[in-house]
């Protein structure tokens, strides 16, 4: 057998092992990706669901915040409704600013301060928001491990014939948060 | 973002370090296996009884379960309404970090440390002593955890599982070696090569063992930093955890709960917490061989190094 000969079978069999390879490289990473999207979608809903248990147990002992309440309920709800992400973005940044009012309100309340379901309710709040901010962490590492393997040579010759393209990263620009930010010194 | 790159930067450059370390761990049992088959006149077959050697304890350590550790140390499985926020902090950084919620487990001790198990992420478990939760704020106890989280997302209890494998497989062979010594057939023809193989086999029986166990210190002290950065690429709050260290140290009560076999496993080694908050307020960052853990103050520094590249 000569050596051409088992080249000319050894690198075909290389590259198609090697394509094989790589194809399957790309669709975990999508995939991954797709996934990664859905856990964000899964914390949104968890927080949608505790807030109407909020407002009841705050009516119970702050009767004279009734607006507060309601703007939580109405951002609640049109958070809930809200489907391409630009609404979704917009109505989460109504519904945080409406529940830190009402966070903030029920600071004068001692007895809601203590009432042990308030206080849960505050935990599964605020770790339902660190939810959702890590599963968006996570979306976004996700991303960019996944734009760079598409882009870089050479899976990004794989990803040009088969189709794969970048994914979007998931920005919620709160203005508030960027001020926050600026007054740290 | 900066942090990023940085932070994959040196998540990367540990785990190629501690694979080279495997590598030469690797190396160290062939060669083993190599020269003492050699001095018997049959280097293939030494090489397969030191894979035979190391494929018989890992078939035994990967099954033994992370269950054995979890009953021996006494620690109880919690749900979530035993401790919601403990509970809800495990959750957060099992998304952060994109795994299967690890079980978690609760011991009662006054000592304040943490530690995961598990082959891999979806068969983990992650365990927290009551100390900790005492003197830790939720920011801090998130740090603990995602370093912790960091463990079963590294594969380290495999990875160690392995390590130790290695260093058993290249003890019990040089200790065979001594013991089939005197049966060793050798020929007048070849005397002298015979000679160096012996002198190159004898060294190689006393050195290898040692040489195993000084890799496989390294190899943990490196995963522990890996652990490090993976906490503060989860939490993006390295100062958490830079924090969350020198509480727990301060706190030396030894976790009498921890014997040599399992030290490794914390965050903390639990044998040395006296030594330990000595060493952190001298600020030394040189680590002795046969240490599992980097020094706290190195940890420490490089904690803050992230913090501060963050910007």
């Amino acid at each position: 057998m000569a050596i051409a000969t088992i080249v000319l079978i050894a690198v075909p069999v290389v590259v198609v092992l090697w394509v094989i390879g790589s194809y399957n490289g790309l669709i975990k990473w999508k995939n991954q990706v797709k996934n990664a999207w859905a856990q964000i979608d899964v914390q949104l809903k968890r927080r949608y669901d505790l807030i109407p248990n909020l407002v009841e147990t705050v009516k119970g002992y702050a009767k004279h915040e009734k607006e507060t309440l309601e703007n939580v309920t109405k951002a609640r709800n049109m958070a809930a409704q809200a489907t391409s992400p630009k609404d979704v973005a917009a109505a989460e940044n109504v519904l945080s600013g409406a529940l830190k009012s009402l966070f903030a309100v029920s600071e004068a309340y001692p007895d809601l301060k203590a009432n042990q379901n308030f206080l849960a309710l505050q935990e599964e709040l605020s770790s339902t928001e660190n939810k959702i901010s890590f599963a968006r962490q996570f979306y976004n590492d996700t991303v960019a491990r996944f734009n760079t393997m598409i882009q870089s040579f050479p899976k990004n010759i794989m990803a040009g014939m088969f189709g794969f393209q970048a994914a979007q990263m998931f920005e919620i620009e709160a203005p508030e948060e960027r001020k926050a930010v600026k007054v740290q010194f | 973002m900066d942090t990023p790159t940085h932070l994959y930067d040196q998540i990367a450059g540990n785990k190629r370090k501690s694979a080279l370390l495997m590598i030469s761990a690797v190396l160290l049992l062939a060669a083993v296996g190599f020269i003492f088959g050699l001095y018997y006149k049959s280097p293939i077959s030494g090489m397969l009884t030191a894979s035979g050697f190391a494929a018989f304890y890992l078939l035994i350590t990967y099954y033994a379960g992370d269950k054995i550790v979890m009953l021996s140390m006494g620690a109880r499985e919690i749900s979530k309404p035993d401790n919601p926020q403990l509970f809800n902090v495990v959750e957060e950084m099992s998304i952060a970090a994109g795994i299967p919620m690890p079980k978690v487990y609760v011991i009662q001790s006054s000592a304040s440390n943490a530690f995961a198990t598990g082959m891999s992420p979806d068969k983990a478990s992650i365990c927290v002593t009551t100390g900790i939760l005492q003197i830790l704020n939720r920011e801090e106890l998130q740090a603990v955890v995602g370093h912790e989280m960091g463990h079963v997302k590294n594969f380290d209890s495999r990875f160690s599982v392995l390590m130790a494998v290695m260093v058993g497989a290249i003890a019990l062979m040089c200790d065979a070696f001594w013991r089939m010594n005197r049966r060793s057939r050798s020929s007048d023809k070849d005397g002298q090569a015979q000679a160096i193989i012996l002198v190159i086999a004898i060294v190689l029986a006393i050195l290898a063992p040692l040489a195993a166990r000084l890799i496989q210190f390294s190899v943990s002290r490196k995963r522990e930093l890996l652990a490090d950065e993976t906490s503060a690429e989860l939490t993006r709050n390295p100062e958490a955890l830079a924090r969350a260290l020198e509480k727990i140290v301060s706190d030396h009560d030894p976790l009498d709960l921890a014997n040599r076999g399992t030290q490794h496993l914390f965050i903390t080694n639990p044998l040395k917490s006296g030594k330990d908050l000595q060493q952190l307020q001298a600020g030394e960052e040189k680590a002795g061989w046969f240490d599992t853990h980097p020094p706290i103050a190195l940890r420490v520094r490089l904690l803050r190094k992230m913090a501060h590249t963050a910007g």
